[in-house]
C-alpha cells in the first residue's frame, strides 16, 4: 500500500513538476534580462560624472580588471562614469528563453541539444564544471538581432596616431536560425541548410581593394567548418577559401576569431567560467559611434558605467596558438563581450579588446530596438604598440535584406 | 668636323632637355601631390550617390639581360579614375522618375590615362628580339623611332569600362550593359574559360604577376545577364549567366620592337615591304586588329553562356559554352596568319605551281602578302569546379577544363609558293591553315599554411596549378609561330607555384611565384613582388622577374612566355602609387 502510494505520489509529482520546469521562472528571467529594473548599481566614489584617471583611480580599483586599471594608472586611459543603462534585449528573445531554455542540454560532443531560440542557459552556476562551455554557447546565441548592417572604417593605428592602413567597409550579419519570430515573420530561412548566420563584407575604399567582397557561412553545427568565399576585383572571380581562425587578419591585432570578443568555434577552446563581477565598462554610450582617445587614440572614452559581468576564460586547444588564454568580460544583460584580455604564450598580458555598445535611443533609425547596438571596437596590442580599430559610421538593425542578398551570383553581379 | 658633330650635339641637347623636362614634370607632380595630400586625405569623394576614386602611378621598368647590364625600358605614368553613380534606387531614377520594376541601377566608368614618358627621352640600349637569331641582327633601339612614331605611342586616354548594372525588382535578373570585361573560370593566369576579353600585350608582355589582368584585357561593348534561380532541388546558388558582344570584338593586340620594348620580343614580321613601310595583308585584314569580317553583329558577334551551382556536398561547379573568334592569346601555338595562294592549281590561270608562285610573287611586289589575318570562330565547351577539403588536405581544390573545336594551325603541307631567284617555285614561309580540336585542363589547390618560422602571425597562402593541353591529331604537319624549328606538340604542360603572406601590420605584402614548363627544357619564370604601404594611400612596389632555361643554352621554342621566349628579358620594376 505504501509502495503504491509512493508511486501515485511520484506520478503526481511528475505531472505537477513538468509545468513548473517546462518554463524558466519569472525570477530567473528577471535576474537575467532585467538586472537593473529594481535600481541601478552604485559604488562609493563612482557617482555619475566622476572622472577616472591616473589622478583619481582609487575608487575604481575594485571595478576594473587589473590589466585595465594599470592603463588608467599610467594615464593611457581616462573616462568619466555615467549611470548604468538598462538595456534589455528583445522581448521575443526573452520569451523564447522562458519557453525553451529548460529543454537545452549539452551533448557528449559538446554540441547543443534541444535548442530552439533565446539564451540557451540563463542559469549558470560556476560550480558546474560545464558552466564555461554553457557560457560560451550563450555567447554564441546571444541576441544579435536578425540582421545587422554597418558601414565602418577599419584602421591600423600605431602609437603616433597616423593610420598605417585604413579601409572603409560595409559589413552585414544576418541570422537564419534560432531567431524568435516577431510580427509573425519567421526569420529562420536557412534552417534546412543548417546555416546559423551569414556574413557579407565589402571593402568600399581604398581604390586598390575597392569591391573586394567576402561571404561567410557559420553553420549551426559547431563541428562544421565555416564556408568562406572571396571575390577579388583584381581577378574578378569569386573563390572558395579556407580561413584559419587563429591567424591575424591582414597581420592586424585581430585574429580572425577575435571579433566581438570571440567569434570562433566553440569547440576551439577549453572554457572556464571564472565568476561574476560588477565592473565598469563602455556600455550604453549616448552616441551611435564610439569615441576613442587616450594613448594612441586607442581607448573608448565615452562614459563608462557599472555593469554586472561574467568572466569567462578560453584556453585555445590548438598547438602553436598565439594566445595562452583569453579572458572575456561578458555583460550579463546583453551577453556580449565588452572587453577581453589576451595573454601571449608566456602568459603575459598582450592585448586588450574593447567592444563598445550604444544606447539604442542614440542610434538613429534603431531607437525602437532592444538589441545591443554595436558602436565600435578597438584591439590594443601592447607588444606591437598597435591599435586595430573599427569605427562605425552607420548601423542599421533588423531591416530585412532581399532573399538573394547572400547568393554567390549576387556577389558576382555586384563585382568590380 | 664641326658640322658633323653639330647634329649629334643638338640631338644630345634635345634629349637632355627632354629628360630635364620629364624630371621636372615628375618633381612638379610630386610637389603638387604633396600640396594636395592633406586636402585629399580628408577629402570626401562621395557626394550622395556619386563617388570618385582612383590612383596615380608611375612605373620604371629596368631590363637586365646580364647582372651588369641594366637599362631602362619603360617609364610609365598612369592615372586611373573610377566613377560610381547609383542612378536608380528603390525604383526611383535620379530621385525623380518612377521605375518600380527596377530595384537598383548603378553606373561605373573606369578611366585610364597613360603617359609613357620614355618616348620623350628614348634611351639607346639595343633591344634584343627573340635572342636566337645571332648577335649580328640589329633589333633596334627606342632611339630609332621617329618623332612622329614616338608621339603616337606615348599617350593613351580612354574610358576602358563604362557600364550600368540594372537589377530588376520582380525577377532575379541583373543586366550589365556597356563596355566591360567578363571573367570566368577557376584558374589563375591560365586563359581557358577566361577568354571573353582578348589581351593587350602592348601593355606588358611578360608582365605576368606584375600587371593586373584588368590592365591587360581589352574591354568590349557588350551586354551580360545573370539570372539567379536560387535553390533548385538539392542544388543551391544556381545561376545562369550569358553575354553577347555585338560586333566590336578585336583579337589580342600585339606590340613589336623597337616601339614596344616591353611587348613581344619580336620586330614586326610584316616590316620590309618593297613599296616602303609594312606589308599589307589580303582583304585589308590587319594582324592583331581584325580579320576578313565586318565589325557588326552579323559578322562579329561573340557569345557565351554558363550555368553555375553548388551541390549539397559543397562542390561548386559551372558548365560553360562559348562561341567566339579565336583571340590568339591563350598560349597555344595556333596561327593568326593564313597563307592564301592567289589562285588554285588547275584553274584557268594557274595551271602549274609555277603559275601560282608567279601570282603570289606579283602580289608581294605590290606590297601585299598572300596571307590574311585570320580569326575564325571556335566552339568552346568547358567545366570549372572547386571543392574544399577540410579533413585531409585542408585545401581548396580547383579545376577547369575546356574542349575547343576547330583551332587554326599553320600547316606545313600547305606552303605558299613564290618564285625563287632561279625563277622556280620556292616556299615563302607562309603556310595555309589546318584546323584541329584541342583540350586544355588544369588542377590545382590553394592552401593557407603555417610556416611559423617565417611568419608567426599570418599563414602563407600557397597556390599551385598543373596545366596541360592535348591536340588530338598528328601535329607533325603543324608549324609553330616562333621559328621554322618551332614544333607543335600533342602534349604541353606547365606548372605554377605561388606563395604570399602579410607582414608589418598589413603594410608589407610579398608574393613569389615560379612557372615551369617541363616539356620545353624546364623553361621557367621566377618572380617576386613586394608592395610596401608607406601610408594607406602611398604604395611602393618592387618586383623582379627572371626568365631562364636551366642548364640549356640552345633555342627553346615555347609559347607560354617563359625562359624560352623571354630569355634575356629579366626585369626589375619600381612602381609608386598614390591612391585616392
Amino acid at each position: 500500500m505504501q509502495k503504491r502510494l509512493c508511486s501515485v505520489l511520484f506520478g503526481f509529482l511528475c505531472v505537477t513538476w513538468q509545468p513548473v520546469h517546462a518554463e524558466i521562472s519569472a525570477e530567473i528571467i528577471q535576474q537575467t534580462f532585467y538586472p537593473y529594473a529594481a535600481g541601478t548599481p552604485s559604488a562609493s566614489g563612482l557617482a555619475p560624472g566622476t572622472m577616472v584617471s591616473k589622478d583619481s583611480w582609487d575608487a575604481a580599483k575594485d571595478y576594473l580588471p587589473p590589466e585595465i586599471l594599470d592603463k588608467v594608472k599610467t594615464g593611457e586611459l581616462t573616462f568619466t562614469v555615467q549611470e548604468t543603462t538598462d538595456l534589455p534585449v528583445g522581448e521575443a528573445y526573452i520569451e523564447a528563453t522562458r519557453k525553451y531554455a529548460e529543454q537545452v542540454r549539452l551533448g557528449n560532443d559538446g554540441e547543443l541539444e534541444g535548442y530552439v531560440a533565446g539564451l540557451p542557459f540563463p542559469v549558470l552556476d560556476s560550480a558546474d564544471p560545464q558552466a564555461g562551455l554553457k557560457a560560451a554557447w550563450n555567447l554564441r546565441h546571444r541576441d544579435f538581432g536578425d540582421v545587422m548592417q554597418t558601414w565602418t572604417t577599419f584602421r591600423l593605428l600605431p602609437e603616433s596616431g597616423s593610420a598605417e592602413r585604413e579601409m572603409e567597409n560595409y559589413f552585414v550579419i544576418a541570422y537564419g536560425m534560432h531567431r524568435p519570430q516577431t510580427d509573425g515573420v519567421n526569420p529562420n530561412r536557412w534552417e534546412a541548410d543548417g546555416v546559423l548566420y551569414k556574413e557579407f563584407y565589402q571593402i568600399l575604399t581604398p581604390f586598390d581593394l575597392k569591391n573586394s567582397m567576402s561571404l561567410k557561412l557559420r553553420y549551426d553545427h559547431d563541428q562544421a567548418n565555416d564556408g568562406n568565399w572571396l571575390y577579388s576585383p583584381t581577378s574578378r572571380k569569386i573563390r572558395k577559401v579556407i580561413i584559419k581562425q587563429d591567424e591575424a587578419t591582414y597581420d592586424s591585432g585581430f585574429l580572425n576569431e577575435d571579433y566581438f570578443g570571440y567569434w570562433g568555434y566553440v569547440r576551439s577552446c577549453h572554457w572556464k567560467l571564472l565568476g561574476t563581477k560588477r565592473l565598469l565598462a563602455p556600455v550604453g554610450i549616448k552616441a551611435a559611434s564610439a569615441t576613442f582617445g587616450g594613448r594612441g587614440n586607442w581607448y573608448p572614452v565615452d562614459p563608462w558605467e557599472l555593469r554586472d559581468m561574467l568572466v569567462l576564460e578560453c584556453t585555445p586547444k590548438a598547438k602553436g596558438h598565439l594566445y595562452s588564454k583569453r579572458v572575456l568580460y561578458i555583460d550579463r544583460q546583453l551577453f556580449a563581450s565588452v572587453y577581453a584580455l589576451f595573454y601571449d604564450d608566456a602568459g603575459k598580458h598582450q592585448k586588450t579588446l574593447f567592444e563598445v555598445y550604444s544606447n539604442p535611443q542614440y542610434s538613429p533609425g534603431n531607437e525602437h530596438l532592444r538589441v545591443p547596438i554595436w558602436a565600435g571596437e578597438s584591439m590594443i596590442d601592447y607588444e606591437t604598440k598597435l591599435g586595430s580599430m573599427t569605427v562605425i559610421s552607420k548601423a542599421i538593425y533588423n531591416v530585412p535584406l532581399p532573399e538573394d542578398f547572400f547568393d554567390l551570383d549576387r556577389i558576382l553581379a555586384r563585382g568590380r | 668636323m664641326m658640322r658633323s658633330l653639330e647634329p649629334k650635339a643638338r640631338s644630345r641637347e634635345s634629349r637632355l632637355w627632354r629628360w630635364q623636362w620629364t624630371k621636372w614634370s615628375i618633381v612638379g607632380w610630386a610637389l603638387l601631390l604633396a600640396k594636395l595630400s592633406p586636402a585629399l586625405l580628408h577629402a570626401d569623394w562621395t557626394y550622395g550617390s556619386l563617388s570618385l576614386s582612383g590612383n596615380l602611378q608611375t612605373q620604371q621598368l629596368l631590363r637586365h639581360p646580364e647582372p651588369d647590364k641594366w637599362s631602362i625600358v619603360q617609364q610609365r605614368n598612369v592615372v586611373r579614375a573610377r566613377l560610381d553613380y547609383d542612378w536608380l534606387k528603390e525604383g526611383q531614377a535620379f530621385g525623380r522618375f518612377n521605375f518600380s520594376w527596377i530595384r537598383h541601377a548603378h553606373f561605373v566608368a573606369l578611366y585610364r590615362g597613360v603617359y609613357d614618358s620614355i618616348y620623350d627621352f628614348r634611351p639607346g640600349p639595343r633591344l634584343e628580339a627573340f635572342p636566337y637569331r645571332g648577335a649580328t641582327r640589329r633589333d633596334g633601339t627606342l632611339a630609332d623611332l621617329t618623332q612622329g612614331a614616338a608621339h603616337a605611342l606615348r599617350f593613351e586616354s580612354i574610358f576602358r569600362e563604362a557600364y550600368s548594372d540594372i537589377e530588376f525588382a520582380d525577377i532575379p535578373l541583373t543586366l550589365r550593359v556597356g563596355r566591360q570585361m567578363v571573367v570566368w573560370g577557376e584558374s589563375d593566369n591560365l586563359r581557358m574559360l577566361d577568354r571573353t576579353n582578348a589581351l593587350d600585350t602592348t601593355w606588358h608582355g611578360g608582365g605576368l604577376g606584375l600587371e593586373t589582368w584588368d590592365d591587360l584585357r581589352i574591354p568590349y561593348w557588350m551586354i551580360k545577364g545573370l539570372y539567379s534561380f536560387g535553390k533548385v532541388g538539392p542544388l543551391i546558388d544556381v545561376f545562369l549567366e550569358s553575354y553577347w558582344v555585338p560586333g566590336h570584338w578585336v583579337p589580342a593586340k600585339i606590340g613589336f620592337l623597337p616601339g614596344r620594348p616591353w611587348g613581344t620580343p619580336f620586330t614586326d614580321p610584316l616590316a620590309g615591304s618593297p613599296t616602303g613601310g609594312n606589308f599589307r595583308l589580303l582583304d585589308d585584314t590587319v594582324l592583331g586588329r581584325h580579320g576578313d569580317y565586318g565589325q557588326n553583329p552579323g559578322h562579329n558577334s561573340q557569345v557565351g553562356i554558363r550555368l553555375g551551382a553548388t551541390t549539397p556536398q559543397g562542390l561548386t561547379l559551372t558548365l560553360n559554352y562559348l562561341y567566339q573568334r579565336i583571340a590568339q592569346d591563350d598560349g597555344m601555338n595556333t596561327t593568326s596568319l593564313r597563307g592564301r595562294n592567289q589562285c588554285l592549281i588547275g584553274t584557268s590561270q594557274c595551271e602549274s605551281a609555277l603559275a601560282v608562285a608567279a601570282q603570289n610573287t606579283l602580289l608581294i611586289e605590290r606590297g601585299v602578302l598572300p596571307a590574311e589575318a585570320y580569326y575564325p570562330y571556335v566552339h568552346t565547351l568547358g567545366i570549372s569546379a572547386s571543392y574544399v577539403d577540410d579533413e585531409y588536405t585542408e585545401a581548396v581544390w580547383r579545376m577547369e577544363t575546356i574542349y575547343e573545336f576547330g583551332k587554326p594551325f599553320a600547316d606545313k603541307r600547305k606552303p605558299i609558293l613564290i618564285l625563287g631567284e632561279a625563277g622556280t617555285p620556292v616556299p615563302s614561309g607562309l603556310l595555309g591553315v589546318k584546323k584541329s580540336d584541342a583540350w586544355q585542363a588544369f588542377v590545382g589547390f590553394d592552401r593557407p599554411t603555417w610556416i611559423r618560422a617565417l611568419n608567426r602571425r599570418t599563414t602563407f597562402f600557397l597556390t599551385t596549378q598543373l596545366f596541360w593541353q592535348y591536340i588530338p591529331v598528328n601535329t607533325r604537319r603543324f608549324q609553330g609561330q616562333l621559328a621554322p624549328t618551332d614544333k607543335v606538340r600533342n602534349w604541353e604542360m606547365v606548372g605554377t607555384l605561388a606563395a604570399s603572406t602579410v607582414y608589418l601590420r598589413g603594410t608589407l605584402l610579398p608574393i613569389a611565384f615560379i612557372v615551369i614548363d617541363p616539356i620545353n627544357h624546364y623553361s621557367a619564370q621566377f618572380s617576386w613582388i613586394v608592395d610596401y604601404y608607406f601610408t594607406p594611400r602611398l604604395i611602393l612596389r618592387l618586383a623582379q622577374s627572371y626568365f631562364f632555361v636551366p642548364g640549356f643554352g640552345g633555342e627553346v621554342d615555347e609559347t607560354w612566355g617563359l625562359g624560352g621566349l623571354f630569355r634575356r628579358r629579366d626585369e626589375t620594376a619600381v612602381r609608386v602609387t598614390y591612391q585616392f
